[in-house]
């Protein structure tokens, strides 16, 4: 079954289409879901600026290429999934190389409520996705996709090329070792 | 056909699937891209592009390029595997040992391979009288060595705390590896000038940021760029003039970056003056 909607973009992921596709066009149609998709799967380190960016010129190079087997939306998704891949993987390195409190510090609470309050979200955000980095790629992009894209089943099979009932077990077992990994750093901050 | 949504199931707060669920709810939701990034990824697409070439010539020139390419490519392939070939064909300068006309033929097993006058040399002759290759294809370095060397710069800078040498390391890295490929050539220039930076080597640090801006402008590398050049021009004296000079940077790095990663210590700076 074609991945026919994204709950929170369903003009994102809409049918296939049936004329040729021009950047531009893409562009205006997906920068923002390309935009939310990056943030969700780098995580609040990514520079998400600059893998729109990315994307969009892979995407560019690729087009000629692109035959409508799947919807424009899911192209785009698995070639923002890549970029993101590739830039945590550099982040890696360069926080690796840096060495400074600064690198890692993230970016800066938002405006909305208190400071406060605004701190202790973001630290729980990092928290999270600490927990995620080191989980397996499948894992932590079937959780991120269900979580918080609000996918379905089907919809993530789809995109991650498995069968339905695979993404189940995946998304059972990743849901495990995330509270296993939490618990493990919780247990680590009360022995400091 | 309705679409089943997991996210619809309720869970127990207790367990697995409810706290994740929980964890997950509480994250704030990503802001959409505001105008003003919007036109900043706008403008990098086009610099891109414009440097690529892409989009500007028509699809018939770019596949006759491609074609051509491709036909250069396979002729100097051929060319380079005649010469690779070339050598085997060429007699071999090693001294050939013959059997002597009159040696007597083995009366027994002559179904075993006989061997060739120059297997009849022990294996270290052999090897040593072996025909040198004319032409080694070059064996690219491998993604382990650039790890071992970008590690050996990293150890230099964060652990042994000695930029010089780091300095000397990443020089060794630029020569080896001229196609890198865990940083990008503008991220190596960046990690030198912030190396001359930590070697109080003001005035190259200050041009290599400076140079580092003027080419990229990928907001990671802008940052750091921006961030360590105020920290350069600071080191170039204690005088009013530099102190100046750091907060005109400074506040050009916070105008830019108002929520940046190092805009804390930005502030605190500024403020220290």
């Amino acid at each position: 079954m074609p991945v026919q909607s994204l709950a929170k973009s369903k003009p994102c992921w809409a049918k296939v289409q049936e004329e040729p596709l021009s950047l531009a066009e893409l562009y205006r149609r997906h920068v923002q879901a390309v935009a939310r998709w990056a943030r969700r799967l780098g995580g609040p380190g990514i520079e998400v600026e600059d893998v729109v960016q990315e994307v969009f010129l892979v995407a560019h190079r690729k087009l000629a290429a692109f035959r409508g087997e799947s919807s424009p939306a899911t192209w785009l998704y698995r070639i923002t999934e890549n970029v993101t891949r590739h830039r945590r993987r550099k982040e890696r390195w360069r926080r690796w190389l840096s060495g400074s409190a600064e690198e890692t510090a993230g970016p800066a609470p938002s405006a909305q409520g208190t400071p406060h309050e605004a701190l202790e979200q973001r630290q729980r955000e990092r928290a999270l996705y600490q927990a995620l980095e080191g989980m397996k790629e499948k894992y932590r992009r079937v959780l991120i996709l269900f979580e918080l894209e609000e996918l379905s089943g089907e919809e993530i099979a789809e995109l991650e090329g498995a069968k339905t009932a695979t993404v189940w077990v995946w998304l059972h077992r990743a849901r495990a070792e995330l509270v296993r990994r939490l618990e493990a750093m919780e247990q680590r901050e009360v022995g400091r | 056909m309705t679409v089943q949504r997991w996210k619809e199931i309720s869970y127990e707060a207790s367990t697995p699937e409810g706290r994740v669920a929980e964890l997950f709810r509480e994250l704030p939701g990503p802001k959409p891209l505001s105008a003003e990034q919007l036109g900043r990824i706008e403008r990098g697409i086009q610099a891109r592009l414009a440097l690529e070439g892409g989009g500007r010539l028509p699809r018939w020139l770019k596949r006759l390029i491609g074609g051509g390419l491709f036909l250069g490519a396979a002729l100097a392939f051929a060319a380079a595997t005649r010469l690779w070939r070339a050598p085997a064909r060429a007699p071999s300068p090693a001294p050939i040992v013959e059997l002597p006309a009159h040696a007597p033929l083995p009366e027994r097993a002559p179904e075993l391979p006989r061997p060739t006058p120059q297997r009849a040399q022990p294996p270290a002759a052999a090897k040593k009288n072996a025909v040198p290759r004319q032409s080694k294809p070059p064996a690219g370095p491998s993604l382990e060595e650039e790890t071992r060397l970008l590690r050996r710069v990293l150890q230099l800078r964060a652990v042994e705390r000695e930029p010089v040498e780091a300095l000397g390391a990443l020089a060794e890295y630029r020569d080896r590896f001229h196609s890198p490929r865990l940083l990008s050539e503008v991220e190596i220039e960046v990690l030198q000038a912030e190396l001359l930076l930590e070697a109080s080597r003001f005035p190259e640090a200050v041009v290599q940021f400076d140079a580092v801006l003027a080419a990229s402008s990928a907001r990671a590398v802008e940052e750091r760029a921006l961030f360590g050049r105020a920290l350069a021009r600071a080191g170039l004296g204690d005088g009013p003039g530099s102190l100046e000079d750091l907060n005109l940077y400074l506040n050009l790095y916070l105008e830019r970056f108002p929520a940046g990663r190092f805009s804390e210590r930005a502030r605190q700076l500024n403020g220290a003056k």
